[in-house]
């Protein structure tokens, strides 16, 4: 070999070698999002690159435009961005959900507990559409018309239930439930109501009215931390609290028979977001030292699952109701895995989200929103899904985002 | 194979050591015994003598597939017994179920044990539903898919020694599975979506459920029998429909628990047994704004406040993972610039911080707390930072 074609060849790995670096540096400038990893198998773009995304492009904002961070954000959003974002509420927020008639969004202030709606992009301002006090709201279920809420308080250290029935824009219903009710969701499908009590080590699972009447109850189990979501028509789902710490119980019951099928799914940290279809979902697992692990999106019916490469917790993801195959997701630029979900429902750390569009078939991917930098949760769309809003959880403030 | 009998032979007194404390171990559990000095294998049950097994293997880092018998690993008299007597060699000959569950779905394991016979030199025969599956001189070990809960695989084996002695095993799988799940007496804020995590001291609650059938007829559950044991520890002894069992964690270790339940029913059809690690945590506290207009922020913890000179915050700490037996008695001591005090009970956990006029421009609260009731349950916050806006 001449000395010639050894400097050439010197030359060139010192090229690759550099090549190299500088693809690291930009890949772990991708943030956490499992090292720009595919959502699902098949093709789709990379998360947090800012570049070849979707409609917004995705690039990064212009370094220093401090007055492009939103109030509660963390991150400038671009000028684009800017048009389409605008913040719902100035106080603290829960419960937001579309109205009855599906043209404005409601939701509940935080201090007297009074409901509220607006226009989707805000426009003319919000309407009063309650005036019932209900102190330390701590969770907000509705019902698949939107005419029912179910309203979790906090009085000193005991939660207090209400609800709420919406009968006309103006006119609202409200009671309150005898007994505490540690968990309850609505069905898909029907104005009916499905609770949780506990007695001693003991969780009855009753269905019933949005109002408690006609109660019956469904199955009795000697779990006494159960979580309730009605998933199907004739199916609720039981899970155990979730811990990265702890291995969580999944189980289906059906509906009337209360016979209950054991989800064989023994892992830790799971909690899970349900597909519409009640078969699919997803699921977040951590490892045996409590770190977060992997997401993946799986079938009630079938033991095969796809990984799912993004690092987020299922509650900041959203099922499109208008097609199966999307999800909406948030994905923290700074996803930490130890002790997840744990210290994020503690409030020991915010995140800052990137907004994705993902096809759960073929993984392709759309970039929403680059910017702003939100701890995103109450995840939800328009019906026409022209709209997506979300709750930043840094604030507890509510947001609107154009998507079309 | 040559190799690891050699290494198993140069270390034959300790493991002759090692069986006399395993045997005596046992009996601490299991036998009531005024003497228990000596013991046969015939002591120890089919479980007693694979876990034995499973530890020598474990010490010499042998997988416990390899295809060696009890015999092999103890090659000897370490027990005070005879050795085979000429007429039955085979007579201790057990088969066992290797992985402590069979699990619906997965690849199982099955192997024959014997304390007196060299099984190494025998050749043993597998067959599955009368259909032979595997074969071979030393073949101790036979692996086949576990069928669904209610399915019935019937394992045939049969041993052939040198001598000619012969001896046919039949077991019987009845696939089932445990589901467990947990909880214990921990406090937490009535807000907090996430489990209560059991710490030193705490009472944990398991309760089972099994997914078995015989005949393919689900069993109800109460009507199966039910054995506890804590780290291999039998604290409950076979109990119809005991499929509940609680205890109290030690307040002196932090070791990991193995919760193992085995589960029969009636006929012995199926023998069951799952297990389920849960460890300890240390308690923690938390810092929570109260707002006068929105309540108790839940959203976020607050490590840093800044606050206006003369303006006060109410401040709300929460305390994660305590047991609720201690809480009545805990004293929660504060520490605020130059200023102390002590609360008592859960009941109160809110402090109003009005920043001191001594001239500093920031201050650490931090708490401090303990029991007479769990002397060992004490320990101290994180700090949160106030600091004052104007400087």
């Amino acid at each position: 070999m001449s000395r010639r074609t050894q400097i050439i060849l010197g030359i060139i790995a010192i090229i690759l070698i550099i090549a190299l670096g500088v693809w690291l540096f930009l890949r772990n400038r991708t943030g956490s999002t499992a090292g720009g990893g595919l959502p699902f198998f098949g093709g789709g773009n990379l998360p947090s690159t800012g570049g070849n995304g979707g409609s917004l492009g995705g690039g990064s904002t212009p370094g220093g435009e401090l007055e492009n961070i939103p109030t509660g954000g963390t991150v400038p959003v671009t000028e684009e961005e800017k048009k389409r974002l605008v913040q719902l509420t100035h106080e603290p927020t829960i419960g937001a959900t579309v109205s009855p008639a599906e043209n404005r969004v409601m939701y509940f202030k935080l201090g007297l507990g009074h409901l509220f709606d607006t226009a989707f992009d805000g426009e003319g301002g919000e309407v009063n559409l309650s005036t019932i006090t209900t102190k330390n709201i701590i969770d907000v279920d509705w019902s698949t018309k939107k005419t029912y809420a179910f309203v979790t308080g906090l009085i000193n250290d005991s939660v207090e239930n209400h609800w709420f029935h919406i009968t006309s824009t103006s006119t609202v219903e409200h009671g309150t439930f005898r007994e505490p009710i540690v968990s309850a969701d609505f069905s898909p499908s029907a104005e009916k109501l499905v609770t949780i009590v506990r007695a001693g080590k003991t969780s009855t699972v009753r269905t019933s009215n949005p109002d408690g009447s006609n109660m019956k109850q469904l199955i009795a189990q000697q779990i006494p931390d159960l979580d309730v979501e009605w998933i199907r028509q004739d199916l609720v789902f039981l899970k155990t609290k979730t811990s990265a710490f702890a291995e969580t119980l999944l189980e289906t019951v059906s509906i009337p028979s209360g016979i209950s099928t054991f989800v064989p799914f023994n892992q830790k940290g799971v909690d899970v977001l349900w597909h519409p279809d009640g078969d699919q979902y997803l699921a977040s697992v951590s490892d045996d030292n409590g770190a977060f692990s992997s997401i993946t999106l799986r079938s009630r019916t079938s033991p095969n699952y796809k990984p799912f490469l993004y690092r987020t917790v299922p509650e900041k993801c959203y099922f499109s109701k208008k097609d199966s195959k999307v999800l909406y997701c948030a994905i923290p630029k700074n996803f930490t895995v130890d002790s997840m979900p744990d210290i994020w429902w503690q409030g020991s750390i915010q995140f800052s989200d990137e907004l994705w569009k993902i096809n759960i078939e073929s993984g392709e991917t759309t970039i929403l929103l680059d910017g702003g930098g939100f701890d995103i949760t109450n995840l939800f769309t328009s019906p026409n899904e022209n709209f997506i809003f979300f709750i930043n959880k840094n604030d507890l403030t509510l947001w609107s985002y154009r998507l079309l | 194979m040559h190799t690891l009998r050699k290494k198993i032979s140069a270390t034959l007194p300790i493991l002759i050591i090692i069986s006399c404390f395993f045997a005596s171990s046992v009996s601490a559990q299991e036998i009531a015994s005024t003497t228990p000095q000596v013991f046969t294998p015939q002591d120890l049950t089919v479980e007693q003598q694979l876990i034995i097994r499973k530890q020598i293997l474990d010490l010499f880092g042998i997988p416990t597939d390899a295809q060696i018998s009890l015999f092999d690993t103890i090659k000897g008299n370490p027990f005070g017994n005879s050795l085979p007597g000429k007429l039955d060699p085979l007579r201790d000959v057990e088969i066992v179920v290797g992985d402590e569950a069979l699990q619906p779905g997965t690849r199982g394991s099955l192997y024959v044990v014997a304390a007196n016979t060299n099984l190494r030199q025998s050749t043993i025969t597998w067959s599955r539903n009368n259909k032979i599956e595997a074969s071979g001189k030393g073949a101790t070990v036979f692996s086949f898919p576990v069928g669904a809960i209610g399915s019935r695989d019937i394992i045939k084996v049969t041993i052939r020694t040198p001598e000619g002695s012969v001896k046919q095993l039949t077991k019987t799988i009845n696939p089932a599975r445990i589901h467990f799940a947990w909880s214990t007496d921990s406090y937490t804020p009535t807000w907090y979506r996430g489990k209560a995590l059991p710490v030193p001291g705490s009472g944990i609650s398991v309760t089972a459920f099994p997914e078995v059938r015989v005949n393919n007829i689900p069993v109800p559950q109460a009507n199966l029998d039910y054995e506890w044991s804590v780290n291999d520890e039998v604290r409950l002894r076979e109990q119809r429909g005991a499929s509940t069992f609680s205890f109290l964690t030690s307040e002196f270790q932090r070791t990991p628990y193995q919760i193992s339940v085995r589960v029969r029913d009636s006929q012995r059809n199926v023998v069951h047994r799952e297990t389920i690690l849960i460890k300890t945590v240390s308690p923690f506290i938390r810092f929570y704004r109260e707002d006068a207009l929105y309540g108790l922020m839940t959203n976020a913890s607050i490590q840093n406040l800044v606050l206006k000179p003369g303006d006060d915050s109410l401040i709300d700490f929460e305390p994660y993972h305590m047991p609720y037996g201690a809480l009545d008695n805990m004293a929660f001591r504060w520490d605020f610039g130059s200023n102390q005090g002590q609360q008592t009970g859960i009941n109160d956990r809110k402090l109003r911080i009005t920043t001191p006029s001594d001239g500093l421009s920031s201050w650490s609260l931090s708490i401090s707390y303990s029991t007479p009731s769990h002397v060992l349950l004490r320990g101290k916050s994180d700090l949160l930072t106030i600091s004052n806006q104007s400087l």
